[in-house]
């Protein structure tokens, strides 16, 4: 009974800790056009709200923003003071109308000078719905860069937590212990 | 309290531009950059012109957006969208989106597959925004700037390139030129409300999309900076001029950008654009009896303060043929005064009126002594509005022959000259809807040039004081003629008598601003030195008038540019002619003057014939006579910007002009037609040195001339200078003289605004 519940324990706590831990997300913006923006991030989701974000990837139409300046990193939209503003972590919204952020190759709150970007700000101080995305790194068969743009709200905001590998064993030992346990009690 | 609250209010682009500064003190934004906006401006409707008001139809105008046009980032400023720079496309509903690693200006392309309004453009044209409006309209260079690609956004560009000025200076002047906000002026047309601000942002657009479109053909055609200034030994007449084959400069042969094409645009010719311009018009003297004549001292100061013209020639004899010419370029083959009723001059004829109404610009004729015509008599249907009764004096009232002035006098309408209008002889301006509300009045014989009032039965001592018809009181007929109208209730045709009339209806425009672009102005036979020759009432005259255009509020405005013109109408005792007349020439058929269909066909215009409405007699003016011109007469010019700005004054021009050579320079004024293409100037203001070699088997009274540079039109520029041992033919019989050669003092542009 005693090793039962200990089992129980570490059971609950690997749980926990798995749940807790930073979640993989999947997102895209689907613009009026047909484009889409996708890519991936690691937060912490409570409720519709999601930070601590970190390891964000994204591609415009299926082309990978890779090469910049350097990582992809988020700063927030300070409506306050109608900027980007790196003194406070940025988060995202499950809810689209939610959402003031950008994520770009360069700090959006001290540089311009990036290779990629994805802004996404609700915010009247600038005509309300800003969500746009360009590639200055590539381009199309036109000789443009690809650039999306949508600022009626008409497109389509997804982010969803995905199943992550690292985790999945954790809870399954977990409850492998508490099956041993249960065994041996019965037994 | 409104007017304090505007005064705290800074205009949208001075916050646009502070918060702009404020972001870029505080972080490190360096050249990417987002925007999105319109490409819009005005479709205009030009009116249709016909000889009956029932087929005629006026202008009119609405904000328009630009589908299908071409936007991108101008990486290397050059006016031009190159491969390689970001780029868009217009959507239905004019708007754009386009992202830039690079802050840069913007270029819309708008070819002829793109529509204006919905309706295909006829003509390719580009519009620009200058880096500094995207930059001031800039929030974050991850959120897009908010920049509208109009005419008026070009025109600010090409003034910052241009003119000096920095951008929001050039935003602030163009907003107090068109008398609009500043935050209007950068707006596409769709997206003003105020409708004050969206009738100026909209005349503005008409006015700069003609011309910037105009900047397009330069470019397209490959125009040379000779033709584009008005140098017509550019690119092509050396041989035409061989003595003078080295006129041309490499300088002058280069072609040119859009950019620069859209600043030329501004200077067609070499002439500048100016809003208003007033042409006074006077009778009768040659140069020589006004210059420094003491009997009209304050025109005499007047001319000293400008820039005068030394060889200006009046182009026929006696007056109708001379008012016709400064009205349409040509005399219609009118060698007498009303030989021809009017408005006689039938079919669609080139005139200015019309021009100016089909390219969106205000023309006023402001008459002195108009008789005032009791209300409900005055017929307000265009063609029909002369005296049907008698074939009389334009807008008397058919019921009387003359009125009684409260100070007892008897005025006839004599005072009043219908052979001394511009305007009037032309069916299809008179046919126009617009053409009652632009025929106003003027006075100017209220007080001497010490403002003391002028008393009824005021005679001068210097000039016999007749009209032809017997002596003729010189008092103060303006005061008398508004009492008549007041006491009879008389209401003004120009308000579609809703207003009462008014003697100084000038005086009025002047105060609301109501006034025309391009204004001319006829005294009446007494104050025009027609019945009473140079004399102080002229003088006095001249002072009232011109006074009240100094005093008026756009006069005082340096980002308007106003300028005053004195002319007379033809010169005394002498049938020299020059500039569109050959003087050797004899009436035939070969003078009529040459018209070029579209495609580029070029006929003889045919004469004038009808029957006059009010007794069915039958007239014609088959160009049988031709005239020859009428001598050197006075043509002095003083602008505002002489005035109140830096622009040269006290120089003079003695090349050689006509009134073609005027009618040929308000049409580069105020963009009416296109040098590089001779065939958009009306009648004989086309009639260049090129125009006249490339027409020369149909215009036989051109040939052998002595000098073509004389017997051509050009535009009043300062360009040219005739070379040493050149002359000219002064009068049929190849009689020659010889003519001023080499520079002036300095070859100053008179009308040079800086």
């Amino acid at each position: 009974m005693k090793f039962l519940v200990k089992a129980a324990v570490i059971a609950a706590a690997l749980g926990a800790s798995a749940m807790a831990s930073a979640t993989t997300f999947d997102f895209s913006y689907s613009f009026t056009d047909g484009q889409e923006l996708t890519g991936s991030l690691e937060g912490t989701l409570n409720g519709t709200t999601i930070s601590n974000i970190s390891d964000i990837s994204m591609a415009l139409d299926g082309t990978a923003m890779t090469g910049g300046v350097g990582p992809l990193q988020i700063v927030a939209w300070n409506t306050a003071k109608t900027g980007f503003d790196d003194t406070a972590p940025a988060t995202i919204s499950t809810l689209a109308a939610q959402n003031n952020f950008g994520i770009a190759d360069v700090n959006m709150a001290t540089s311009s000078a990036s290779d990629y970007f994805f802004s996404f700000v609700n915010d009247p101080n600038v005509g309300g719905v800003n969500a746009l995305a360009a590639n200055f790194l590539v381009t199309d068969s036109k000789g443009n860069n690809p650039q999306a743009f949508d600022f009626t709200g008409a497109g389509t905001w997804k982010i969803a937590p995905v199943p992550l590998p690292a985790a999945l064993p954790l809870l399954l030992s977990g409850l492998g212990l508490f099956g041993i346990g249960r065994r041996r009690l019965a037994q | 309290m409104q007017a304090k609250l505007n005064k705290l209010r800074p205009s949208g682009v001075a916050l646009a531009v502070a918060s702009t500064l404020a972001l870029c003190s505080t972080s490190a934004f360096a050249a990417q950059s987002v925007v999105r906006g319109t490409v819009g401006g005005a479709y205009f409707t030009a009116p249709v012109f016909a000889d009956t008001a029932a087929a005629s139809s006026g202008s009119s105008t609405v904000a328009s957006v630009y589908t299908g046009a071409k936007v991108c980032f101008d990486l290397n400023d050059n006016g031009v969208c190159d491969s390689g720079e970001p780029f868009t496309t217009t959507g239905a509903d004019g708007t754009f989106a386009l992202t830039s690693k690079s802050i840069a200006p913007l270029v819309a392309e708008i070819s002829t597959s793109a529509t204006n309004n919905g309706k295909p453009v006829t003509s390719r044209n580009v519009f620009r925004v200058k880096q500094d409006q995207v930059a001031a309209a800039t929030v974050s260079p991850f959120l897009p700037a908010a920049v509208d690609i109009t005419p008026l956004s070009t025109e600010v560009a090409r003034a910052v390139e241009n003119d000096g000025v920095s951008f929001t200076q050039a935003v602030n002047n163009l907003a107090q030129r068109i008398g609009a906000s500043a935050a209007s002026v950068l707006k596409a047309p769709t997206t003003v409300t105020n409708p004050s601000d969206l009738a100026a942002v909209l005349k503005e657009s008409v006015i700069d999309a003609g011309r910037f479109e105009m900047a397009a053909k330069f470019v397209d055609r490959g125009d040379t900076v000779g033709e584009l200034r008005g140098n017509f030994d550019c690119p092509n007449v050396a041989s035409f001029d061989a003595t003078n084959a080295s006129a041309c400069p490499a300088s002058d042969q280069a072609t040119v950008g859009i950019k620069a094409a859209q600043n030329w645009a501004m200077n067609l010719e070499g002439i500048p654009r100016y809003d208003y311009v007033f042409v006074i018009i006077e009778e009768n003297e040659s140069l020589n009896n006004l210059k420094d004549n003491a009997d009209i001292p304050y025109i005499n100061a007047l001319l000293d303060n400008g820039s005068q013209f030394y060889n200006y020639y009046s182009t026929g004899h006696p007056s109708e043929p001379n008012y016709l010419a400064l009205g349409s370029a040509d005399d219609w083959g009118q060698t007498g005064d009303e030989a021809i009723p009017y408005p006689a001059i039938t079919g669609v004829r080139a005139n200015m009126s019309n021009a100016a109404d089909a390219h969106g610009i205000a023309w006023r004729h402001y008459e002195g002594s108009l008789w005032p015509s009791p209300a409900g008599t005055m017929a307000n249907t265009g063609a029909s509005s002369w005296n049907a009764k008698t074939g009389g004096v334009f807008f008397d009232n058919p019921a009387e022959t003359s009125i009684i002035g409260n100070d007892g006098a008897t005025y006839g309408s004599g005072l009043v000259a219908k052979k001394h209008n511009t305007v009037v002889w032309f069916a299809d301006v008179t046919a126009q809807p617009n053409f009652l509300s632009n025929a106003r009045s003027i006075a100017g014989t209220g007080t001497d040039l010490n403002g003391n009032a002028i008393p009824y039965g005021y005679t001068t001592s210097t000039s016999p004081l007749t009209d032809g018809n017997g002596a003729v009181s010189t008092g103060n007929w303006d005061n008398a003629l508004q009492n008549y109208a007041t006491a009879n209730n008389i209401t003004s045709w120009w308000t579609n008598n809703t207003q009462p009339w008014t003697q100084d209806q000038f005086k009025l425009d002047l105060a609301s601003g109501d006034i025309g672009n391009y204004n001319i102005i006829v005294p009446d036979q007494d104050d025009d030195m027609h019945n009473l020759k140079p004399n102080a009432r002229a003088d006095y005259w001249a002072k009232n008038v011109i006074s009240k255009i100094q005093s008026s509020a756009i006069w005082k405005d340096p980002t308007k540019r106003v300028a005053i013109v004195v002319t007379f109408d033809e010169g005394e005792s002498a049938t020299t002619a020059c500039c569109g007349w050959n003087p050797q020439r004899s009436g035939n058929g070969a003078s009529h003057p040459l018209q070029v269909a579209a495609d580029g066909t070029v006929s003889t215009a045919p004469g004038v014939t009808g029957t006059e409405a009010f007794n069915g007699a039958a007239y014609s003016s088959p160009y049988a006579n031709g005239n020859h011109g009428h001598g050197v007469t006075l043509f002095g010019v003083l602008s505002n910007q002489q005035v109140l700005g830096t622009a040269p004054h006290g120089h003079y021009d003695t090349d050689y002009y006509s009134h073609f050579s005027f009618v040929r320079t308000m049409q580069d004024m105020f963009g009416l037609a296109d040098p590089g293409q001779p065939s958009t100037y009306m009648n004989r203001s086309k009639y260049t040195e090129t125009f006249i070699q490339q027409n020369a088997t149909l215009l036989p009274e051109f040939a052998n001339s002595a000098n073509p540079h004389f017997d051509a039109v050009r535009a009043m520029n300062h360009v040219y200078q005739f070379p040493a041992g050149v002359s000219r033919v002064v009068a049929a019989g190849g009689v020659t003289a010889p003519v001023t050669t080499g520079p002036d003092s300095d070859q100053v542009n008179l009308w040079a605004t800086k």
